[in-house]
């Protein structure tokens, strides 16, 4: 049959290698140097965020103790923290840093399909990253807003950054939407065009199905964010009514008239929680692939699996307003997303099921990476279960804006995923750069980093059932509902916050370390399946495949499959007596 | 935000569920159709004949319909018309639309036209009538975008300003952000243009470019035509 895969449509790809410093590793088109790029830029970021969460619980937990944090600074501190969290961090790592890893190498291919573009979208990001961060050194300081910006308290005098840092905040995250959007059309294109012979959509590992939802997700849930972003921009700088009602601030008529708060708060979360699973989806999809390759066991349900983030990826767009119950919005939308809330648990149960379930009488290997998806699957429980608390409509109104929700959101959303962001590079660092991540240090930090994790947050709960309002820089004795003990567990969630924001430093010295001293890894160290690991060259050379691509036979996860000789099976090598096709499918490529 | 904009987004979701399970059965290496397809797209994807560049274009057009659906969907809201919004919004005042808005819808349906038969001749091969055909398609694209600024500039002459009244912003920012994106594909359309001006350069090396710009210039007319009637009807 004759064929020719997109990804091969330029032969000669392989060939033309770049050759000087700055086409090989500054202006690069090749996918795994982009890759990497997005994700030193992500934690370089994601450094600056840790460093303002660890100011922010040296103010609560030792509130006045520390006279370079006034209370405009500690809000400029909580907005910054989440923003950069989520979206310049989480999202920009797992889309821009393991989507681009990944999925030319899992899928066969020898690159993404605009390579061009793929350049220009980490560019732009880096120019994102670069307002933002330019926002701390224009007057009045970055906003002081929240992470969320609400309007009106957003472009108003008494808010830290109303002037100039908002609208630094707001173009960066035009920028940002920009070089998402380039990038996004790269993942999906290539997932959908440049599939190696044999690799259907069903046969792909679920680290390639998380992060192509993600990306659709991100590709229509951003442009609500950008909508957003420009007309507070209009009203902050031109003076338009979008967003901001007829309104005095400081005593002194605005001028604006007639806005819609409300609206603003629609659109954020239109685009907020869909948010949430661009995050979660391929944290989901690799911590299956982390699973199943340590446990020498087949993902339990694959095609559920798959059913699942599809679901989950359509439903996310369903369920937005379950963060506005408080807003005064119609109680029948209330009934509505708090119904639709409840149903996006049914397909997020069944993964988590099927995750233990691959466990379930496998060969659990308890490598480091392993060591974090399995904490992953713990934390997310935690965090997903105080969801159903949170999403419906009574429970949620008194624990709305209490610490509860602090320690919700941060399990589900921010230590769940970074788990797994610690798992997945643990797992493919070796891929990466053709050395070991050392062992022991990784275990100290696993155990460091999950078990201080529960000291910061579980006791955060408790905060939360106690009413204890979030946002507050100081708890003033005038409030009486609150118990003396709370700043008592202030200090101990701060002593674990600055515990486990030490341990990162950990890490990091591993990652430099190891990149000089770690033991050589070979070309699959943990013998799993995937194609990434079949690559004729470790770390894979530009083009990735050599003169001639693989071609597929088989799923993903053909781990101990009775009768083979060995306990895997790579999606490349075709059937025979002594690697059976394990499961039913097909052997056909 | 309007129940039924929920419901969109649910049936949205069931469409894109329904692709999906289309999508999950191809085969995208064994797509190869015949030697002329394959001709056409030479120098893109070897023998497939669906172009990366086409299924990207789609995936732009998903985004950009994201786009302006949001921004549609914030006018409505803005004005006080949705059901979960009703919060008494009464500040919207209706503008006066300048007529030129009009002209410059002829002009973007003429380009669109040229665009058309520019593509058309493309399949006989006909290399004066592409080039003629292209050239009037993105002047007449020139033309709408003069038109719009004329039609702000009538606006502003009328007393409406940014800040006069949400319809009067809404305007500015709705014409500016469709302009922005017509601007966008005339950059493409200007470096067609002045490849095909090279002897050098065969049909077939610019028929994807000349075929994904119709697709785009359609597809930004049809934005102009709703938001037109969105602007007129209210």
């Amino acid at each position: 049959m004759a064929y020719v895969a997109i990804a091969d449509r330029d032969h000669a790809h392989a060939g033309h290698e770049p050759q000087t410093f700055l086409t090989k590793y500054i202006w690069s088109q090749d996918h795994k140097v982009i890759a990497i790029q997005y994700t030193i830029t992500a934690i370089a970021i994601g450094l600056v965020a840790l460093t303002l969460s660890v100011l922010m619980r040296l103010q609560l937990g030792f509130p006045h103790s520390f006279s370079l944090i006034a209370p405009q600074n500690y809000y400029q501190f909580i907005s910054l923290h989440g923003m950069i969290m989520v979206i310049y961090l989480l999202t920009a790592l797992f889309l821009g840093g393991f989507g681009n890893y990944l999925i030319p190498l899992m899928c066969g291919a020898r690159d993404m399909v605009f390579p061009y573009l793929n350049m220009v979208s980490y560019w732009v990001y880096l120019l994102a990253v670069l307002v933002l961060v330019a926002g701390f050194f224009v007057p009045g300081g970055p906003t002081g807003a929240g992470w969320t910006l609400y309007p009106p308290q957003a472009i108003l005098s008494g808010t830290p950054g109303a002037s100039w840092g908002i609208v630094f905040m707001l173009a960066s995250l035009a920028i940002f939407i920009v070089a998402f959007t380039m990038g996004g059309l790269n993942y999906v294109t290539t997932v959908l065009q440049a599939r190696c012979r044999g690799m259907t959509m069903m046969r792909l590992p679920l680290s390639v199905w998380g992060i192509l939802m993600a990306t659709v997700l991100g590709l229509l849930a951003f442009p609500a964010l950008f909508v957003s972003a420009v007309m507070m921009t209009l009203d902050s700088l031109v003076g338009t009514s979008f967003f901001m009602p007829a309104i005095s601030s400081m005593g002194q008529p605005t001028g604006y008239n007639g806005g819609s708060p409300l609206l603003f708060q629609h659109l954020f979360w239109f685009f907020g929680h869909p948010e949430v699973y661009i995050v979660a989806l391929p944290a989901f999809g690799i911590v299956s692939d982390l699973l199943s390759t340590h446990a020498r066991r087949h993902i339990f349900g694959y095609r559920m699996m798959v059913w699942a983030i599809l679901a989950i990826g359509c439903l996310s767009f369903v369920v937005w307003a379950h963060h506005m119950y408080v807003s005064g919005m119609n109680p029948y939308f209330g009934f509505f997303f708090a119904t639709t809330t409840l149903i996006i648990a049914i397909p997020t149960a069944i993964k988590v099921y099927n995750w233990v379930l691959t466990l379930w009488r496998g060969d659990i290997h308890l490598t480091v990476p392993m060591l974090f998806a399995i904490g992953f699957i713990f934390t997310f429980i935690n965090g997903g279960l105080t969801g159903l608390f949170l999403g419906n409509v009574t429970v949620d109104v008194p624990l709305s804006a209490t610490y509860f929700v602090v320690a919700h959101f941060h399990l589900v959303m921010g230590v769940s995923p970074i788990l797994v962001v610690f798992g997945a590079i643990y797992h493919w660092y070796p891929k990466m750069t053709g050395r070991m991540l050392n062992d022991t240090l990784g275990r100290i930090h696993f155990w460091m980093t999950f078990i201080g994790t529960y000291a910061i947050y579980l006791p955060m709960y408790y905060l939360g059932i106690l009413g204890v309002p979030r946002r507050y820089f100081a708890y003033s004795d005038a409030i009486k509902f609150i118990p003396p003990s709370v700043q008592t567990m202030n200090e101990w969630i701060t002593i674990s916050a600055l515990f486990v924001a030490a341990v990162q430093l950990l890490f990091l010295f591993n990652l430099v370390w190891s990149f000089f001293n770690g033991k050589a890894a070979g070309g699959n160290p943990w013998r799993a399946t995937t194609l990434e690991w079949q690559t004729p060259q470790t770390p894979p050379r530009h083009g990735n495949w050599g003169d001639k691509l693989p071609v597929v036979y088989r799923w993903a996860y053909d781990y101990s499959v009775p009768g083979a000789k060995e306990d895997f099976i790579p999606q490349n090598v075709p059937p025979d007596t002594s690697t059976p096709i394990g499961h039913g499918h097909s052997a056909k490529p | 935000m309007n129940i039924w904009v929920a419901y969109g987004a649910l049936l949205g979701g069931v469409l894109v569920w329904l692709f999906l399970v289309r999508k999950l059965s191809t085969r995208s290496w064994e797509r190869h159709g015949s030697g002329d397809q394959r001709r056409h797209t030479q120098g893109d994807v070897g023998e497939v004949t669906l172009p990366p560049g086409r299924i990207g274009l789609w995936i732009l057009l998903a985004v950009i319909t994201s786009l302006f659906a949001l921004f549609f969907s914030a006018y409505f809201m803005r004005m006080g018309h949705g059901h979960g919004a009703g919060h008494g919004i009464t500040d919207w005042r209706s503008i006066s639309k300048p007529p030129i808005l009009w002209l410059n819808t002829a002009m973007l349906i003429l380009s669109s036209i040229a665009m058309q038969v520019a593509r058309r001749a493309l399949n006989l091969d006909q290399r004066e009538r592409v080039s003629g055909f292209l050239f009037a398609g993105g002047a007449f694209a020139f033309l709408f975008l003069i038109g719009q600024l004329v039609a702000w500039y009538q606006l502003r002459e009328s007393g409406y300003v940014m800040t006069t009244g949400p319809a009067g912003a809404f305007f500015y920012v709705l014409t500016a952000l469709h302009g922005l994106h017509l601007l966008g594909g005339l950059g493409v359309w200007l470096k067609t243009t002045i490849r095909m001006r090279s002897r050098a350069v065969e049909l077939i090396d610019v028929r994807l470019s000349i075929e994904l710009c119709t697709v785009y210039w359609h597809f930004l007319l049809l934005v102009w035509l709703a938001m037109f009637a969105l602007l007129l009807s209210t």
